[in-house]
C-alpha cells in the first residue's frame, strides 16, 4: 500500500487527547484507502460470481477499514521517521494530535474488527486474505523490510496488491489465474512508481535513514531498477487481456498505455542526474504522474470489458 | 443567583463534539449495515431452503406416482 501524499503543512496542538473525528480518519491513509477501494471493487465485479449489492458494499468497507487499519499501524510504528520526513510531518502523531499508545490501540481494533465483519459478510478466504494483508503490510513491510532492505518497495509492495485479490475472494469464495494477474500488475507497478517518488524527494528517505534504493545503490542503480520492472511489467499488463477479465477494450489499453510507461522509464533511464537536477525532475514527475493514471486506466479497462459483457460486446466471446 | 457571564466555547468542546457526532454516525450506520446484511443473508438462505424443499417434494411425488403406477400396473396383471 503505497502513500502518495506530498501535504507539507505541519499543524502541532498542544493539548493531545482531545483530537477530533477527522484525525482519527486521518489515521486510515484515506488516500490510500481509495485506491484499495477501488481496486478491490473491480476485483469483486469483474469475478464472475454476482454478489447482493449490499454484501458487496459491506465487503468492501470492510476491506477498507481493514486497509486504514493496517495504516494506521504502519503510522504507529513509523512515528519516529514521519516526525522526520517533509511529506509525513502533517500526520495526526508527529502534528501531536494523537498518541502513538491510541493509534496503535485504533489500529489494532479496526484490524480485528475489519476481519470478523468480512467473515461475516462474505467468506473466510477473503477473510483470511485480509488478514494475511494487514500482518503483510504491518509486520513484513513496516517492522521488518522497510528499514532493512533497498528492496522494501518491491516485497512490500505486495500488501497493496492483494486488494483486488480479496474482492476476486469475496465473490468467488477463492483463488484464480485472473485474480493473481490482478495482483501481480500491482505488485510490479509499485517499484517503478515508488522509485520515481524517490528520484525527486530525495532527501526525505537519506534524512529518515529509510534505506531507499536511492541511498543505497544511488540514483543511476535507481533509473535502471524503474527501466528493469517496467519492462517486467509490461508482459504481465498485457497478458492479462488474455484472460477471462481482458478484452479488445483492455489490450488495446494496455498496449498503449505500456508503451507509454516504457518510453517514460525509458526517458528515465538515459537522462543525466545534473539535467534532472537543472529541471526539477520534470521527467521523474512526469513518470510517477503517469504511473498512477496508468494502473488506474488498466482497471477501469477491466470495468468496462465486464460492462460490456451484457451487450455482447466484453471480453474474448 | 445566576451568572450572566456568557459560557465560553473552547475549540477542544468542538473536537471533542466533531468525534462524539462522527461516532455516533458511524455507530448508527453499522447497526442499519448489520441489520441490512442479516436481511440478505437470511432471504438468500430462505430461498435456497425453499428451493431445496420444492425439490425435494417434486422428487418425492415423482417417486409415489411411479409407485402408484405400477402397483396398479401389478393388479391388473
Amino acid at each position: 500500500m503505497s502513500d502518495i501524499s506530498t501535504n507539507t503543512r505541519v499543524e502541532t496542538r498542544s493539548d493531545t487527547g482531545e483530537a477530533g473525528f477527522g484525525d482519527y480518519f486521518a489515521l486510515l491513509k484515506p488516500r490510500v484507502m481509495s485506491l484499495v477501494v477501488f481496486t478491490a471493487l473491480v476485483g469483486l465485479l469483474a469475478a464472475p460470481v454476482p454478489v447482493h449489492p449490499l454484501l458487496a458494499f459491506a465487503a468492501i468497507l470492510f476491506v477498507a477499514i481493514g486497509g486504514g487499519a493496517s495504516g494506521a499501524l504502519n503510522m504507529w510504528y513509523d512515528a519516529d521517521i514521519d516526525r522526520i520526513m517533509r511529506r509525513t510531518q502533517s500526520r495526526p502523531i508527529p502534528a501531536g494530535k494523537i498518541t502513538e499508545s491510541e493509534t496503535f490501540a485504533f489500529g489494532m481494533f479496526l484490524s480485528v474488527f475489519s476481519v470478523i465483519m468480512l467473515a461475516l459478510a462474505s467468506n473466510f478466504v477473503a477473510a483470511g486474505l485480509l488478514a494475511f494483508t494487514i500482518f503483510f503490510y504491518v509486520v513484513v513491510y513496516t517492522m521488518w523490510l522497510k528499514r532493512w532492505t533497498p528492496q522494501n518497495i518491491v516485497i512490500g509492495g505486495a500488501a497493496g496488491a492483494f486488494p483486488p485479490m480479496i474482492g476476486w475472494a469475496v465473490a468467488t469464495g477463492g483463488v484464480s489465474v485472473e485474480s493473481v494477474l490482478m495482483f501481480t500488475l500491482i505488485f510490479m507497478w509499485t517499484p517503478p512508481h515508488f522509485w520515481a517518488l524517490a528520484l525527486f524527494m530525495k532527501s526525505d528517505y537519506r534524512d529518515a535513514g529509510v534505506p531507499m534504493l536511492t541511498v543505497t545503490h544511488g540514483r543511476k542503480a535507481t533509473r535502471a531498477h524503474i527501466i528493469i520492472y517496467t519492462i517486467l511489467l509490461a508482459p504481465i499488463a498485457i497478458g492479462t487481456g488474455f484472460t477471462s477479465i481482458g478484452g479488445p477494450v483492455y489490450l488495446t489499453t494496455a498496449l498503449l498505455l505500456n508503451a507509454i510507461f516504457l518510453k517514460g522509464a525509458w526517458d528515465i533511464w538515459r537522462r543525466e542526474e545534473a539535467l534532472a537536477e537543472a529541471d526539477d525532475y520534470k521527467t521523474e514527475k512526469r513518470f510517477f504522474a503517469f504511473s498512477i493514471f496508468y494502473l488506474f486506466a488498466h482497471f477501469v479497462a477491466i470495468l468496462v470489458e465486464k460492462g460490456l459483457a451484457p451487450y455482447g460486446l466484453g471480453g474474448w466471446s | 443567583m445566576s451568572s450572566s457571564t456568557p459560557r465560553v466555547e473552547h475549540e477542544i468542546h468542538g473536537r471533542r463534539r466533531s468525534r462524539n457526532v462522527g461516532l455516533g454516525i458511524v455507530l448508527g450506520s453499522f447497526v442499519f449495515l448489520v441489520m441490512g446484511m442479516t436481511y440478505v443473508k437470511l432471504t438468500a438462505q430462505n430461498a435456497e431452503m425453499a428451493a431445496e424443499h420444492a425439490k425435494k417434494q417434486a422428487a418425492q411425488a415423482a417417486a409415489e406416482g411411479t409407485a402408484t403406477s405400477t402397483s396398479s400396473q401389478e393388479t391388473s396383471d
